[in-house]
Parts: structure tokens; C-alpha cells; sequence
């Protein structure tokens, strides 16, 4: 399949610039550990914090580390870019879907950064392992997996969302931007949800940003409450996200074939 | 009459390493641990000199090491091997007094900021290099003019044509009024009336100004238009200095028979009188030795049926194709 | 004499014409002046949350913290209004990819670093930088102190050392395209060193501490100055700054002009 010839030649690419690969995971390390010391600073001397443990920080953002590389790659502004170019005369003269080009392009970039990072991230649980508060059966093992890989399809309509916003927009950016602040905020990123100030959460329940990430998460570390119901959220935020996704594509390629492109 | 000599170079070396490619994915891994590089001479013991208001053209087919050869004039790069001189001074020091004599128009890269208008780019050409309003307004006057540019200077650059934007990079390498004018494929991309009117402009300012010019190009009408003397060039190696009367005189030993029959001839009898270059029926191109061309045309005209007969010179171009191109 | 002259007058030449282009494309200035405050809106949560579940934090009250990120925010956006363009450039010019090329800087009577890595503005850092002394202001304001002129100098004395940090950095990573070859890590390791900046020094141990408060001194830019601000510091430990911003500032110097040497602009 054409796609998987795309993703070959991506990771080959990829390779060839090592330095790069090493320093990404060197700098996607550096939020987490700050901030895991804060909340550790924080507890001072109590053993937790509403309800979060020292172990239970550790986790939280190691799996967010995990998650961003499974989950997250932001493709938008190819898609974007891909707009500006012209790019979208091949969807509509081939069988070839650009968007789906770009999101396999981001698919094989990620695959590599987990490839690299997984040893890493297996170093790094290792040293911590007295602190890591992972304890699940078989079954929920299945389901934070589901889980994620729910996630990780979420994320992608939500940047091809923001990507094709491109056929109206100019500049796709500062909604890119602003999608990665609510992701950061309502996805858990910066903090577990529950931790928050309270508008937030209650917000951040009609968004599916918190189905990305702070779900998933909260399956690994075995505080997702009522597991089948948060995986039927997801489900239905990734069915309603991509007929919004749908909608705006479809008038999108009109307004497009209308310019002229 | 003698001219100061301003610019020298002497047994300049270029080498560089270049990292291999690799071609598979399996030879992508390896390359992860283990890089291979292999050296270009990209110029190799070039020497020559030039003097004051001579207008040098730089020739040779892609990569032959003109444009590097350039680059280590203005003091881009670092030679590897040998010495520079230019001007008085080593290229390589950046010396401020150095920079503001010379000047360097390539052709595919700008130094126009591509935001702005041209006008507003030469106004900041004129703060960095220290121009006094007197000299750039005059400067400015009459570069514009002689290019004829004023209706496009309020224009982005980024929006101009290609054609116009070199205009524009000329007057901007100008406005200072270098003594040296450094060209790299100058005309590449430009439409044929540009490419003459640019020049032209060349000619007029070496004319006018004395500017020293030194131009390379793959393009045999820029060095024929503009140079009096054309430095040869290939794999990094000078394989001509000289004036082109004296390339032509030197390597064109033939001149061309191009003869019309009245009947048809076979091409094979035609090799008699010279080396038959193409012949269709009627048609021939006989290429016969400059000494004896005159008594091989005679040749020609009482053996065979003769309607018309032109003697042609050997075009630079081909002299090049057959001598320097290897 | 002449030379700076020439120099200052080229920069307000081209801040003139910066400001020209703001005025050409408003929506543009627009956009960015209010999607870019988002960023400190998120980490005014972060505070918040943290505050949520302690009132001190390393001896920090909930207002030093605003004023600490409110600082940290005003001089990194100073950074990238000022350099964040022309640092960014050199990654296509370096690579030979960029119209505008790094081989013509180097011909202009100018210093290649200066003109290299500054000169366009982007103007929409504004907003940031005024949010960042809208929070340092917060902060000063529902806190009762106490704060002479010594003190007030140090402050701004620290800001300009922390320009200095964070203008390094990111150019020493830039210069490192000259050697390897890699992607737009270089500018996102550099947002990232400068998170260590949002938090008191304190927070920062052993190894860490000594890189990002010495080494190359990130926290100048939030902790260091809110610390002089409020006398909680000596003075003395100035000149160890000074010392180290001036080694780090020489060095990357030292490093562009030698890199430049080995710069190959060689294109086919």
C-alpha cells in the first residue's frame, strides 16, 4: 500500500539525522522532571496530595511523557502548509487522500521517537521503579490500551480538524496554539485534572481534550473509576469530533474547488 | 602602461569533505553509528592575476569550481591551500575598509530583504555600508535609470519578477561604488531581452565607472558579450587564460564549408575534402583545417555541383564542447 | 564613533520598517498579540493549582510566584521579539536552503554575528511583554513590602544578564547547525532550558542546580531578580553572575567565528 511506502521512507529519512532524534528526547524529558519536582516540593512532608502519592506524580508524568509520544503528533500545519500549496489537487484528481498522507507521515516520525525513547523511558521507570504505582490486572491492562489507542485517534481529528481550517484561515497557527494551551490544561498535561481548581474540571468534562490524554492516564494509574464508561466517552467524543472533522471537510473541498485553488 | 594588479591568486586550493549518502534502509541504520566522508577538490592549484578595469569571465560547466573559486575572492570561505589577494588585503580577515570596496551578485541567492520594497532595502545596503547622501542619492539616480527600474521600487521583493529582482541586487551591489564587481551566473533564469539589457549595464559601468568585473557563467553569451579574457575551468583545474580572439585563433583550427548542391551527394565522397560534420541530400557542413580552407573550398566547388557555398567560423561553443569539456 | 553610529542607525532603520510592515498587516499582529498570552494563562493555572495545595512554596508566596513568572515572562519575550527571527533564520541559511543567504552577510561591513542574529523584530511579543509586568505588578500589589533603589537596580541589572543567557543559548544552538545537521529541536531544547526559569532556583539540586543555576543560568530570568527585588540574595553574588554571563557571551562568540571557518557553503 502507498502509504506504508510513505512511512518507509519517512523513518529512512528520520534516521539520518541522529543528533536531532537524541536531543528530541533530551528536551521532551525536561518539562515532566520539573515539573514532578515542584509536586514533590509541594508534598513537603505529607505523603500525598488530593490523593496523588510521590509515586503516583512520578507515574502521572511519565505516562504523560509516554502518551505524548504514542498519542500526539502534530500535523496540522502540514496539512495547513499543504493547503497553501496546492497540495489538495492530488485528493481530488487521485485516489490519495492528503490528510491521510500527512497523518501517516507524523505516524512513522512518532514510531521512531518511541522506538528511542522506549529503552529510555524502561531505564528511567527502572530506577524510579520503588515509586511507580502501576498495579493492574490483565483485563485493565487491555483497556488502558484501548484507551490510548482511542486517544491517539481523538488527537489526530482534532489536528486534521485544525488543519483543514486552512481552506478558510490564512494562518492556522494561533488555533493550533491555541488547541495545544487546552490540551496542556484540560488534557492533564500540565497537571492531573483532579487536581485542579474546579471551574477547570467542570469545563474540561465537555471538551474531549481530557479524552486524549487525562483519561488514558488515569486508566494506567489505576484511579479511572469507572473504566467502560470513560472508554464509551471517548468513543462517542471520537465519533462526534469526526462529524464536525467530516462536515467542515466536505465544505471545504467546495470552497477550494470554487477558488480554484 | 602599467595597472595595478588587484586581484591575485596563487596555487588556491579548495577541499571539502563531504559526508556520503546512503541509499536503503539498512545502510541508514548503519549509518546511525558510523559516518563515511569522502574529500572534493572542489579547486585544485588555480593561479591567475587580474588587473584594475579588466572585466574577467569565470568559465566551466556545473561544479568545475567557479563559484568557489569566487567565493574565496569576497573571504566566504577559507581556502584550503594557496594564497589571495585582493585589493591589498586577504578576503579572509573581513576587514570592514575590504568589504566596502567589493561587491557580490549571485545569481540565485539574494541579498534584498524579501519583505520589504527595494527602496527601502537599498536605504539599509546604504546604513551598513556607510554611504554619505550625496553619493547614494546620485548613486541611486543613476542606477535606476540606467536599469529602468522606478516603476517596480515600491514593490516587495518577493513579488517582482525574477528579471526585475536582479536588476534591483545590481543597483544594491552598487550603491556603494565597489571597485570590484563580483558576478555568479548573473543571467541564469532571465528572459533574452533582460539577459542583454543586464549586460549592457555591465559594459557601461566598466566603461564609466572602471570597475574591475569578474563574472563566472555556464552561459557562452555572457563571457562573449561582456569579458575581454576568459578564465577557463574545470574539475577544479584552470585550463585556459587568455583573451576568446586568442582561445578561437589557439583552438579553432577549423573553419566550416556549408554547402548547397544542386543534386544530391553522397556524404562518403564528401570526405575527400574535409571532415563532413552533418549532410542531408542537398545540404552539407564540411569542418576543414583554417591553414587550407581556401584550397579545399576551391576542392569543393570543381569536383562537385556547387549552388551556394558560406565559410563559416567555429563558434565558441563548439571550441569549448570539444577541447575543455572532458 | 562612526561604526556604532552607522550601526544604531541601520537598527532604527529597520525598526522603522518593521513597524512600517505592523502597520501593513494588522490581522497579523493581531492574531499573535492575543494567541500568544495563552501560554502564560497556562502556567497561571499551573500556579494556581500548586497554590491550590500549599501556600508556600520554597519560601515563595502565591503573589512572589506571579511575580517570578510575570519577570521570567517579560524577558523571554524581550529575547524573542528582539532575536527570536533572525536566530531562527540561520537554520535555512546555514543549510543553504534560505534565498536569503548567509554567504552575502558575511560580505557586508558589518560583524557577521551582530548581523546575523538581529535586526527584524517581531513586534506581537508586545502583548507578552506587557502581561509578563501586568503579573509582576499583581504580584507587587497584594503583598505589603518593602523595596529600596539598590534593590530595584539589581532587579533590572539581573533582567539585562538574563537577555544576555537566554540570547546565547539559543545561538550557541544555532551554531551547532554548522555540525550537525538536525531539525527544529535546536529552538524547542531552547524553550525548554528556559522553563527551568519559571521556578525558584531552590527547586533545582545537585547536578541540575549547578547547570541551570551556573552553568547557564536560566533562573536569572524569574528567581534570581524577584530575590533581588525583594533583598533576599546578596549582592555579592553578582559578580559570579556577571563573571558567567560574560564567559558564556565570549565563548559563543568565540564558537560562531570558528565555526564560520569550518562553514562549508557548498552546493552543487
Amino acid at each position: 500500500m502507498k502509504y506504508w511506502r510513505t512511512f518507509l521512507l519517512t523513518i529512512q529519512t528520520e534516521l539520518q539525522y541522529r543528533a536531532n532524534l537524541v536531543l528530541w528526547i533530551i528536551e521532551g524529558a525536561i518539562a515532566p522532571v520539573v515539573m514532578v519536582l515542584a509536586w514533590f516540593v509541594v508534598l513537603g512532608n505529607r505523603s500525598e496530595v488530593g490523593g496523588y502519592t510521590r509515586g503516583d506524580f512520578i507515574t502521572y508524568y511519565l505516562a504523560v511523557t509516554f502518551g505524548w509520544y504514542v498519542v500526539a503528533g502534530t500535523f496540522s500545519q502540514m496539512i495547513g502548509r499543504a493547503i497553501k500549496m496546492g497540495e489538495m489537487n492530488i485528493t481530488l484528481v487521485k485516489p490519495y487522500n492528503v490528510v491521510l498522507e500527512k497523518m501517516v507521515r507524523e505516524q512513522a516520525w512518532k514510531f521512531i521517537s518511541l522506538l528511542i525513547a522506549l529503552p529510555i523511558l524502561a531505564v528511567v521507570t527502572y530506577m524510579f521503579r520503588s515509586y511507580v504505582t502501576v498495579s493492574l490486572s490483565g483485563v485493565q491492562i487491555f483497556m488502558t490500551m484501548v484507551s490510548f489507542a482511542l486517544g491517539a485517534i481523538l488527537f489526530a481529528i482534532i489536528e486534521a480538524t485544525i488543519g483543514i481550517l486552512a481552506f478558510w484561515f490564512v494562518e492556522i497557527w494561533p488555533i493550533a496554539d491555541t488547541s495545544m494551551a487546552c490540551m496542556n490544561v484540560f488534557g492533564g498535561m500540565l497537571a492531573p485534572l483532579t487536581l485542579m481548581p474546579i471551574f477547570f474540571q467542570r469545563v474540561a468534562a465537555y471538551l474531549p481534550f481530557k479524552y486524549v490524554f487525562f483519561v488514558p492516564v488515569s486508566m494506567l494509574l489505576g484511579k479511572g473509576d469507572n473504566a467502560s464508561f470513560e472508554l464509551g466517552l471517548q468513543v462517542i467524543f471520537i465519533v462526534v469530533c469526526f462529524g464536525i472533522y467530516s462536515l467542515i471537510w466536505r465544505a471545504g473541498l467546495k470552497r477550494y474547488e470554487g477558488i480554484g485553488g | 602602461m602599467a595597472e595595478k594588479t588587484v586581484i591575485s591568486v596563487n596555487h588556491l586550493q579548495k577541499y571539502f569533505t563531504v559526508p556520503e549518502k546512503t541509499a536503503g534502509f539498512s545502510a541508514s541504520l548503519r549509518s546511525l553509528v558510523h559516518r563515511k566522508y569522502k574529500t572534493v577538490k572542489a579547486v585544485d592549484d588555480v593561479t591567475f592575476s587580474i588587473r584594475e578595469g579588466e572585466i574577467v569571465g569565470f568559465l566551466g560547466p556545473n561544479g568545475a569550481g567557479k563559484t568557489t573559486t569566487l567565493k574565496m575572492l569576497t573571504g566566504i570561505l577559507y581556502p584550503t591551500n594557496g594564497t589571495v589577494d585582493v585589493l591589498g588585503h586577504i578576503p579572509q580577515k573581513h576587514e570592514k575598509v575590504f568589504q566596502k570596496q567589493i561587491s557580490l551578485v549571485m545569481g540565485q541567492k539574494n541579498q534584498l530583504w524579501w519583505d520589504l520594497p527595494a527602496t527601502d532595502a537599498f536605504l539599509l545596503n546604504k546604513e551598513i555600508y556607510g554611504i554619505s547622501d550625496a553619493t547614494y542619492n546620485k548613486a541611486f539616480a543613476e542606477l535606476t535609470e540606467l536599469l529602468g527600474v522606478a516603476p517596480v521600487l515600491a514593490t516587495p521583493v518577493r513579488k517582482l519578477s525574477l528579471g526585475q529582482r536582479m536588476k534591483c541586487e545590481l543597483i544594491a551591489a552598487l550603491l556603494h561604488e565597489p571597485k570590484i564587481l563580483f558576478l555568479d551566473e548573473p543571467t541564469i533564469g532571465l528572459d533574452v531581452a533582460t539577459q542583454k539589457r543586464v549586460r549592457e549595464f555591465l559594459i557601461k559601468i566598466n566603461r564609466e565607472r572602471g570597475t574591475t568585473i569578474m563574472l563566472t557563467s555556464h552561459y557562452m553569451e555572457d563571457v562573449e558579450a561582456v569579458s575581454s579574457r576568459v578564465i577557463m575551468i574545470n574539475h577544479g583545474h584552470k585550463l585556459y587564460d587568455g583573451t576568446i580572439a586568442k582561445l578561437m585563433a589557439t583552438y579553432a583550427k577549423d573553419k566550416y564549408l556549408m554547402v548547397e548542391f544542386s543534386k544530391p551527394v553522397q556524404s562518403t565522397r564528401l570526405a575527400e575534402v574535409g571532415e563532413v560534420v552533418s549532410s542531408r541530400e542537398t545540404r552539407a557542413t564540411i569542418a576543414v583545417p583554417r591553414k587550407d580552407h581556401a584550397k579545399r573550398a576551391a576542392l569543393l566547388l570543381t569536383r562537385f555541383p556547387v549552388e551556394n557555398l558560406d565559410i563559416k567560423e567555429m563558434k565558441l561553443e563548439d571550441v569549448i564542447l570539444e577541447h575543455f569539456s572532458k | 564613533m562612526g561604526r556604532l553610529r552607522r550601526i544604531f542607525r541601520y537598527y532604527l532603520l529597520s525598526l522603522k520598517f518593521d513597524v512600517k510592515t505592523l502597520f501593513a498587516y494588522p490581522e497579523a499582529f493581531w492574531m499573535a498579540a492575543f494567541t500568544q498570552p495563552l501560554w502564560a494563562i497556562v502556567q497561571m493555572i499551573f500556579i494556581e493549582t500548586l497554590y491550590g495545595q500549599t501556600s508556600n512554596f520554597l519560601g515563595y508566596s502565591k503573589y512572589d510566584s506571579y511575580m517570578l513568572y510575570g519577570t521570567y515572562k517579560a524577558i523571554q519575550s524581550l529575547a524573542v521579539m528582539i532575536f527570536y527571527l533572525r536566530l531562527q533564520d540561520l537554520t535555512e541559511e546555514i543549510r543553504g536552503t534560505s534565498q536569503w543567504s548567509l554567504d552575502m552577510m558575511l560580505l557586508k561591513p558589518i560583524d557577521s554575528q551582530l548581523f546575523a542574529t538581529s535586526g527584524k523584530y517581531w513586534l506581537p511579543e508586545l502583548t507578552n511583554i506587557l502581561v509578563g509586568a501586568g503579573m509582576v505588578m499583581y504580584g507587587l500589589v497584594n503583598e505589603p513590602r518593602m523595596i529600596n533603589g539598590l534593590q530595584i537596580l539589581a532587579y533590572f541589572y539581573v533582567l539585562f544578564l538574563a537577555l544576555i543567557v537566554v540570547y546565547v543559548l539559543y545561538f550557541v544552538l544555532q551554531t551547532l547547525l554548522f555540525w550537525f545537521d538536525y531539525l527544529q529541536v535546536g529552538e524547542a531544547f531552547w524553550i525548554r532550558m528556559q522553563g527551568f526559569g519559571k521556578y525558584p532556583r531552590e527547586l533545582y539540586h545537585g547536578g541540575l542546580g549547578v547547570l541551570v543555576n551556573i552553568a547557564i543560568p536560566v533562573t536569572l530570568m524569574g528567581s534570581v531578580p524577584v530575590e533581588y527585588l525583594l533583598g533576599r540574595i546578596p549582592y555579592t553574588m553578582l559578580a559570579m553572575y556577571t563573571v558567567v554571563v560574560a564567559a558564556l557571551f565570549f565563548l559563543s562568540r568565540w564558537f560562531w567565528f570558528f565555526s564560520l571557518k569550518r562553514y562549508s557553503s557548498f552546493s552543487s
